[in-house]
Parts: C-alpha cells; structure tokens; sequence
C-alpha cells in the first residue's frame, strides 16, 4: 500500500522529487550491498549504484507495477552491475572467470576490504561459482531476500533458485573446509 | 483431538505470524551454514551512504542541464543548416554568380562541383568561420528567386544527407 502510494506520487511531476529523494533513503544502503556484492569494489559499487537509481528515475513512468517497486530496483540494479562486469571484462579482453580472479587479487589491496582469511577465501570461493549461482548465493545467505522476490527479480523459477542456492552452499562449504 | 488443541490455546500462546513464517525460519536455518562466515569484511567510507542522495541528485540535475544544452545546440545547428540551404541555392541558382573579395569570380559549376566531392562539412564552427566578414550585401543578386522554388527545392533535397556534428 505505502508502495502504490509513493509509485503514485513518483509518477507526478508536482511530487516526483520529493517521493524520489525519499526513494532513494529508503533502498540506497540495501541496493548498496547488494551491487558491492556482485563488483566487490566500493568505486565500481558508487558508479553502478548510482547508474541504478538515474535509470529508475528516467523510467519511472514505464513501471507497469505488476512487481513490487524494490524487486523492479532490483532487477535494475543486478543488471547494470552484470552489464558493468561484461563491459570490464571486454575491455580487458578477460573471460568472465578471469574477471573475476583479477577482482579477488584487486580485492587484497583494496583499503575497504578487511577480511581476514576466511572472509578472503569465502569470497574465492563465491568467485568460482558460475553467474546465476553466485547471484542467488549472495542474495540468500547475505541479503536474506525471499525465494519468491528472488524469482521476480532473477526471473527464474523458485525450485531453480532453491536447487542453485543448495548446490552453491555446498561448493562454498567444500571449498572453505578442504585443507 | 479438538479437546487437546482446544486446551493448548488457552494455556499457551505463540508469538503472532509463528506458524505462518515457520517454513520460511526453517529453510533459512536449514540453508545457514558453520562453515560459512556471515561476516564479509567488505568496508565503506565514512559518511559515503549519507552524502550519497546529494551527490546523485547534483548527478539527475547535471544531465538534465546537459541534455538541454545539446537540445540548444542542435536546435542552432539545425537553424545554421536551414540558413546555409536557402544561402545555396540562392547562390547556385544557374546563372548566379558571387564575387568574392579578391574580385574572383565563383561560379555555380565550381561551387556545386566543390559541395558534390563532399568538401562541405557543416559543423556550426566551420559555418560561422567561412562565412566571418562576408556580408550578405557582396552577394549580387540578379534575379531573385521566387519563394514557391525555395520552398520546393528545400522539400526535394533532404538535409539528413549531410554531415551534422554538434560539438
């Protein structure tokens, strides 16, 4: 309900910057995450994050609301930190795994990282897993999102996200207990 | 059985929506695992997340501005190109001729030939040099052009075939 009411007020011109501040307090420290998660740098994370909330502010007006307002910011902010790896990789010229290790080794000089080995080798580990694994992983063991607002989001069914989920607890758990 | 239920919901209560996000506990316990840190050790800058609606506002505000500086400039380009056409076929008009300064006389056979080898380029920048200092007076007109030919040579010559560059 308070949902419909601040899409409402986002969709007219007389309250859209108002509702659109209020927008941005409410899911800027969860959407935050939730992309520091996916590029692991704070810098990239600013950039993306705030390339999320301009492209949810020029398309306010084409939001159909058949999804919750947060799972549409979402799937927003999942796809321009995707679309921002693809981008890194290709110029690059990395494969996505390459991509990926380069970040982990980039993630040990990184002054906001202050992980000790197990937050070091949890995040290797969470590196190997393949895209969509890594996603739901992330999404569910830190975000602690529902499956339902994950199958919105991620499009995909939510058998599919509980069969990944499971088989990416398992890589991780194996990765991080082997000696 | 009913006697049982019965007895148990007047002695003991459960905390509201108990039952109802029972499964959804479950899973999540089930899910967590002890070899896996919740901890990631990933940091942000002091005061990043409270400054961060400022900075993205003057971002919003920034492209608006830019985008109706482009939309400016275009409008004047567009304007600059329109103004060129009507000077050219004034000028290319057989028969028409322009002096230049030196006394030299163009014409309309050198000036189509240099336009159809795609010398001009129209950019704002290089139309408002080439024609710095030549006054619309040194153009000789000898036969002025009705304004029904303007109007129909402007319609069979699409302006989408020149270059346009906005700066």
């Amino acid at each position: 309900m308070q949902d419909s009411i601040a899409i409402k007020e986002l969709k007219s011109s007389t309250t859209q910057e108002k509702a659109f501040k209020d927008l941005v307090e409410k899911y800027k420290e969860r959407l935050y995450w939730h992309i520091r998660r996916i590029v692991l740098d704070h810098d990239d994370t600013d950039d993306v994050l705030q390339n999320t909330f301009i492209k949810v502010y020029r398309n306010i007006q084409t939001f159909k609301e058949d999804s919750a307002i947060y799972t549409w910011m979402y799937r927003i902010a999942t796809n321009e930190a995707l679309s921002f790896l693809q981008k890194r990789a290709k110029f690059y010229d990395n494969t996505s795994d390459e991509l990926q290790q380069k970040m982990i080794e980039n993630l040990k000089a990184d002054a906001y990282f202050d992980g000790d080995e197990i937050q070091m080798k949890l995040q290797q580990a969470i590196a190997t897993l393949p895209e969509k694994q890594r996603l739901v992983f992330n999404m569910k063991y830190f975000e602690e999102l529902k499956y339902e607002d994950m199958s919105s989001i991620l499009e995909t069914s939510v058998g599919a996200l509980k069969a990944s989920y499971h088989h990416a607890v398992k890589k991780i758990e194996m990765q991080l207990t082997k000696l | 059985m009913e006697r049982k239920t019965s007895k148990n919901n007047k002695d003991f209560s459960v905390p509201k929506n108990y039952f109802s996000s029972f499964n959804e506990r479950l899973e999540s316990r089930i899910g967590t695992s002890e070899a896996i840190p919740k901890a990631t050790g990933f940091m942000v800058p002091d005061g990043y997340l409270d400054e961060f609606s400022g900075r993205l506002w003057n971002k919003i505000n920034q492209k608006r501005s830019s985008a109706r500086t482009t939309k400016v400039r275009l409008f004047y380009a567009m304007s600059s190109i329109a103004a060129i056409l009507i000077l050219g076929f004034i000028i290319l008009k057989p028969g028409n001729t322009m002096v230049t300064e030196q006394g030299e006389e163009l014409t309309t056979f050198d000036i189509n030939s240099y336009i159809e080898e795609g010398f001009i380029n129209l950019n704002t920048y290089d139309i408002i040099e080439t024609f710095e200092g030549v006054s619309l007076e040194d153009i000789q007109m000898t036969d002025p052009i009705p304004r029904e030919e303007i109007i129909e040579y402007l319609n069979q010559n699409n302006i989408d075939n020149y270059t346009l560059t906005v700066e």
